[in-house]
């Protein structure tokens, strides 16, 4: 607004300077020109700039050739009132620059509260859990009531999904269905025992931790990380063994400082240290630890802080040059035995801010300290070595309000489609309230109390009635919430890459399954690896267009979440690909190599269905297979060739591709 | 039952949406996505497509398009200024070894080793003023590619495409033409950055003459095509009743959808890719050879409605000549020149010019100081130019460009812009105007910013405009 409609006369650019008020810089608008300050900042009535837009009688109206629209005056209104912050405020001494004061506190820098008063009877429904109460409620005083419980196949097959990655066969759905009590229960446990728990939840944790193989851009250098798979086997272990996530932070930010020697706990660091290298530039790569760390635990946009303080939420530039010291003041040593790890350096390093983010302009020193936001007025600088232990104490802090919340709502995102906070590493002044941000606090303390252990918490939201409702959408919870945000359907969630290869492998009898952990494989190219998809390897310089068509998690930078686009690019790839029409010939010989020659085509049709989906074909799919399989078009190809289309058709279709 | 149309613009998703990517479709009713920018223009545009031919290694402008009688004076001489610091060090003037001539009314001079698209002349803006921030491969080319020198943003053409989607489903929306390989920098010169992946470019090798080779999984060896259409007539019939059976869900319908143009893309990319279908004249106007053939297949390209297609010269740092410049500029020049003359010609005699952006430049120029041996790397030569990213020339053409027109100006030896700087932000900002996006407001919202191409730099060069 003031670019195109004041600066002509009132900025650097102007010819001349217009009542000697200059509206490009902070500085100007407050300072202000000959009439004295423009702005005042929070009170817009006062600010003699809101005054001549608004064409009020006393002053000079502005611009002087007509006045603006009623919008954009109201929109310096606003602007005023929200503290008139500049795009390029300028960072002085002293290095706190003070922050705005907020009207109402922002409810994710609040310390969580327990939901109260709640309801527990609700007519018709049965709600399992605290989770069912508090969205109960919220969905009656929205008009809203919940979906019925799913039938039990779906639910067993969305169970083997969201906790292991992989479909379940035709027998298992069978024996779940048949044990005796609460066979949900029993089969969410024997799910969350399986190793493959580690291997889908691990996978999610690679995403926040911009996982790859490489470094990226390095010229001539070696680019591989040859020891990055270790890191991988950390993640997965952790998360099989179920370590509570303080701990499993704590080791990821400063396993030095906690075991002595043990190179399977120092390669947690990979966190940190598995990042782009953008030409060993050292700054950058801070910015991006700065990063992982901050947005992938805390759910804060800190590096918005590198070049001025942040514009929204309350982190000072200085802030972002404290933490910044933290990881000046740690190396990478040279030692062969544990090679992801940090180690402090000698002499910590006290930064600098450094003015505009420029190196080549240092500004006032900082202490090497935590974020004032969180850690309050009585903060304290760190004092052991570089303070990346104390950082990790401050984040893993069950008073930090920020940490469990965010993977409290990252494990729901995963369960349930669709995250409380849509932002989920953006937890600032700009992200979307929930409207069930009861429910995300309430949660949030249950899982601190239950001593942060994932696996408490991914019991406890299978286990709800939420979690247990149908996809099927109704005319009245559509019109409603058009958007579920109070989840009154379950979503219905498409594969994403790595279940889609997993799944594939495994009905077409390939999957190499069972083993758990080791170096990353090829999983493109001639000789493409069987094993789950978890361990591929992943190059970020030139992250492979099959990964970038099915959405994978770009491994550049930190990743909140994974785009879901439909494009043909991925129809191609199910249609044509080597890998597909691999998986449809070994399904087909699945079908066709263990039939007597006295089995119907009846009976063949009705093993490739449950090979496939894991079901028996109905009516209407035992004919239309047949028709399709006995066609005149076929009568000159070769036998098999029918077979293999079905088989193909049927691994590519929807219902396998989707979780209602 | 709701229907899809009324489950759509219910949720605020347009229909046109879906056509190529649902973005952000998780959940069972189409939902709309905090993180889509303006998928409108702000105004109207002056073009519609891009054609960026990039002489990759840095062709000199001294050379081309940038004269400097001024070098002969001080032939074998120091400048009487300071030689600017760029790379590697550098001696004396080193006078250009190719004659200028005045062409068209405009009379812009241009070398003797471009004399097709000399012809052309009045077409063109000669942008004589450029500058970027450091005189390295890959910075530059981050820079010119994705207006940051070191951190990961998306590239122009996935800005573009991400904003204004491309007009043709049936092909990728933007595709990048490389023969041979990848230029320096790799992939990331047309990376999506934080957007979604489907907006990154689809690196294309134009060493190859086949489709399937061009394209991945454009087409079926094992399957006729009518065995193929038969099949997925059959999957369609499977996922029609599937989405029956559960009422609508905006995206099983997307999915269903997507076979749909998967399965026509196989036949219009091997259209668009196989330039044997042009008439025998048009190819003798393009002329024989690699570069005549990708810059054809851009034309192809842009005719059906892709976005942005960038033309990269080959594979590494081909104009990088910090020797032998005399002999390596004329034959790459010979490689490309009468193909891009013919490109301008064939895009205007098609109406296609008008709405047609062509930029042509390197990720930066080269010195007018000749460069000293190096043990290792030019050794034993004193015949080459070394990278210059103090002052260098792109021209643009077409869609929305003052034809005829040289703006700016080096000084008097080539070394440095000085007479209407433009910087590369300036180029990006004045690209997005032409295109019809205010660079200040198309932005995208990550990791707690709104992030622009320009980031907070760029002006619009109105003098450039038609």
């Amino acid at each position: 607004m003031l670019v195109d409609h004041c600066y002509e006369c009132h900025s650097s650019k102007a010819t001349t300077l217009s009542g000697g008020l200059r509206l490009d810089t902070s500085d100007g608008w407050m300072r202000g020109g000959d009439s004295g300050p423009a702005v005042i900042a929070g009170r817009p009535d006062e600010s003699l700039l809101l005054r001549a837009i608004r064409y009020d009688e006393d002053v000079s109206p502005m611009p002087p050739s007509s006045p603006l629209d009623t919008k954009l005056v109201d929109r310096v209104a606003y602007w005023i009132e929200r503290g008139a912050v500049g795009p390029e405020t300028k960072i002085g001494s002293p290095p706190t620059t003070p922050i705005p004061d907020q009207t109402s506190p922002h409810w994710a820098f609040q310390k969580p509260q327990p939901a109260t008063d709640l309801k527990t009877h609700f007519e018709g429904l049965r709600p399992t859990s605290r989770i069912d109460l508090i969205v109960f409620q919220a969905q009656r005083d929205a008009g809203l009531t919940s979906s019925n419980e799913a039938p039990p196949p779906t639910l067993i097959r969305r169970l083997f999904i969201d906790l292991t990655g992989l479909p379940p066969t035709f027998n298992q759905l069978k024996s779940a269905m048949k044990s005796s009590g609460d066979w949900y229960g029993q089969l969410v446990d024997q799910l969350l025992a399986s190793p493959r728990f580690g291997e889908r939840w691990g996978r999610h944790w690679l995403d926040l931790a911009r996982f790859a193989d490489t470094k990226g851009y390095v010229f001539r250098e070696d680019r591989n990380y040859p020891d990055a798979y270790k890191y991988r086997d950390w993640v997965i272990r952790a998360f099989n063994s179920d370590r509570p996530y303080n701990e499993f932070v704590r080791y990821q930010l400063a396993a030095d400082q906690i075991v002595d020697d043990d190179a399977n706990e120092l390669a947690a660091m990979g966190f940190l240290t598995l990042g782009r290298r953008f030409l060993n530039n050292r700054h950058d790569i801070i910015d991006d630890r700065i990063d992982v760390t901050t947005r992938g635990l805390m759910g804060l946009t800190v590096t918005c802080a590198r070049c001025h303080d942040h514009k929204y939420d309350p982190i000072p530039a200085a802030d972002y040059y404290s933490l910044y010291g933290v990881f000046a003041s740690s190396k990478e040593p040279n030692d062969a035995p544990s090679p992801l790890r940090l180690i402090d350096v000698p002499q910590p390093v006290v930064p600098v801010v450094f003015l505009r983010g420029k190196p080549n302009r240092p500004g006032p020193k900082v202490p090497r300290q935590f974020l004032s936001l969180v850690a309050g007025p009585d903060r304290q600088p760190f004092e052991h070595g570089s303070g990346r232990l104390e950082m990790a104490d401050a984040i893993v802090a069950t008073d930090n309000p920020l940490t469990s919340r965010v993977i409290v709502n990252r494990a729901w995102g995963h369960l349930m489609g669709q995250h409380l906070v849509t932002t989920p590493s953006d937890f600032g002044t700009r992200s979307v309230t929930p409207r069930l941000h009861r429910l995300l606090d309430d949660l949030t303390i249950d899982f601190i109390r239950n001593e942060m252990s994932i696996k408490w918490l991914v019991r406890t939201i299978v286990t709800s009635s939420i979690y247990r409702q149908s996809s099927d959408l109704s005319d009245a919870s559509f019109e409603v919430d058009p958007e579920n945000t109070l989840w009154a359907r379950a979503a219905r969630k498409r594969y994403d890459f790595e279940t889609m290869r997993d799944a594939l492998l495994f009905v077409s009898g390939q999957l190499d399954g069972n083993r758990i952990g080791g170096p990353s494989v090829e999983i493109i190219g001639q000789q493409p690896s069987s094993r789950r998809t978890i361990y591929m390897k992943i190059d970020r310089q030139n992250f492979p267009s099959l990964f970038r068509t099915f959405d994978v998690a770009l491994p550049d930078t930190h990743a909140p979440k994974r785009f879901a686009t439909t494009v043909p690019q991925q129809a191609l790839f199910l249609m044509n690909s080597p890998f597909i029409m691999n998986c449809a010939e070994l399904l087909t010989d699945r079908v066709l190599a263990t039939s007597e020659p006295t089995t119907s085509q009846r009976e063949q049709v009705r093993k490739l269905f449950r090979l496939s989906l894991g079901r028996d074909p109905d009516a209407w799919e035992v004919t239309s297979s047949l028709h399709f399989l006995n066609s005149d078009d076929f009568l000159d190809s070769d036998e098999r060739l029918p077979w293999e289309q079905l088989s193909q058709n049927l691994i590519i279709s929807n219902e396998f591709f989707f979780l209602d | 039952m709701l229907s899809r149309r009324e489950l759509l613009t219910r949720s605020g998703l347009g229909l046109g949406m879906l056509g190529l990517v649902d973005l952000e479709s998780s959940t069972s009713a189409a939902s709309t996505n905090v993180n889509q920018g303006s998928h409108e223009p702000h105004f109207k545009p002056r073009a519609k497509r891009v054609i960026h031919l990039f002489m990759n290694g840095g062709p000199s402008h001294v050379d081309t398009f940038d004269p400097k009688p001024s070098l002969q004076k001080y032939a074998g001489q120091m400048l009487p200024m300071e030689n600017l610091r760029t790379e590697r060090k550098t001696g004396a003037a080193y006078p250009s070894p190719f004659r200028f001539r005045k062409y068209g009314e405009s009379g812009i001079d241009v070398s003797e080793i471009f004399p097709h698209v000399a012809k052309h002349v009045d077409k063109l803006a000669v942008i004589r003023s450029m500058h970027a921030d450091v005189p390295n491969h890959e910075p530059s080319l981050l820079l010119m590619n994705c207006g940051d020198g070191r951190l990961i943003r998306p590239s122009v053409g996935s800005w573009l495409t991400y904003g204004l989607g491309s007009e043709n489903e049936n092909l990728p929306g933007f595709v990048a033409m490389c023969p041979g390989g990848y230029p320096i920098q790799e992939s990331q010169n047309w990376q999506a950055g934080f957007l979604p992946g489907i907006y990154q470019g689809t690196y294309v090798d134009t060493k190859h003459k086949t489709v399937d080779k061009l394209i991945e999984n454009i087409r079926n060896d094992q399957r006729s095509q009518q065995q193929q259409q038969r099949q997925l007539e059959f999957l369609k019939a499977i996922n029609q009743r599937h989405l029956a059976q559960r009422g609508h869900d905006a995206q099983l319908e997307a999915r269903i959808k997507s076979f749909e143009l998967a399965y026509r893309m196989q036949h219009d990319a091997e259209d668009a890719f196989d330039i044997s279908r042009e008439p025998k004249s048009i190819r003798q106007m393009y002329g024989p050879g690699l570069q005549a053939r990708q810059i054809l297949i851009a034309r192809r390209l842009v005719e059906r409605g892709v976005r942005y297609v960038q033309v990269w010269h080959g594979n590494g740092q081909p104009w990088d000549n910090h020797d032998d410049i005399e002999v390596r500029h004329r034959d790459l020049a010979r490689q490309c020149d009468r193909a891009i003359g013919a490109l301008l010609a064939d895009l205007q005699q098609r109406g296609l010019l008008d709405d047609t952006l062509v930029i042509w430049g390197g990720e930066f120029g080269r010195t007018p100081t000749v460069e000293l041996p190096t043990k290792g790397l030019n050794e034993g030569k004193v015949n080459g130019r070394d990278h210059n990213h103090h002052g260098f020339t792109m021209w643009l053409a077409g869609g929305g460009i003052r034809g005829g027109t040289i703006y700016g100006a080096t000084d008097e030896f080539g070394f440095r812009a000085v007479e209407n700087r433009m910087h590369i932000h300036d180029l990006h900002a004045t690209l997005l105007h032409l295109m019809g996006f205010d660079h200040e407001r198309f932005t995208y919202r990550y990791a707690g910013r709104d992030f622009r191409l320009t980031d907070v730099h760029g002006q619009v060069v109105h003098k450039l405009l038609a």
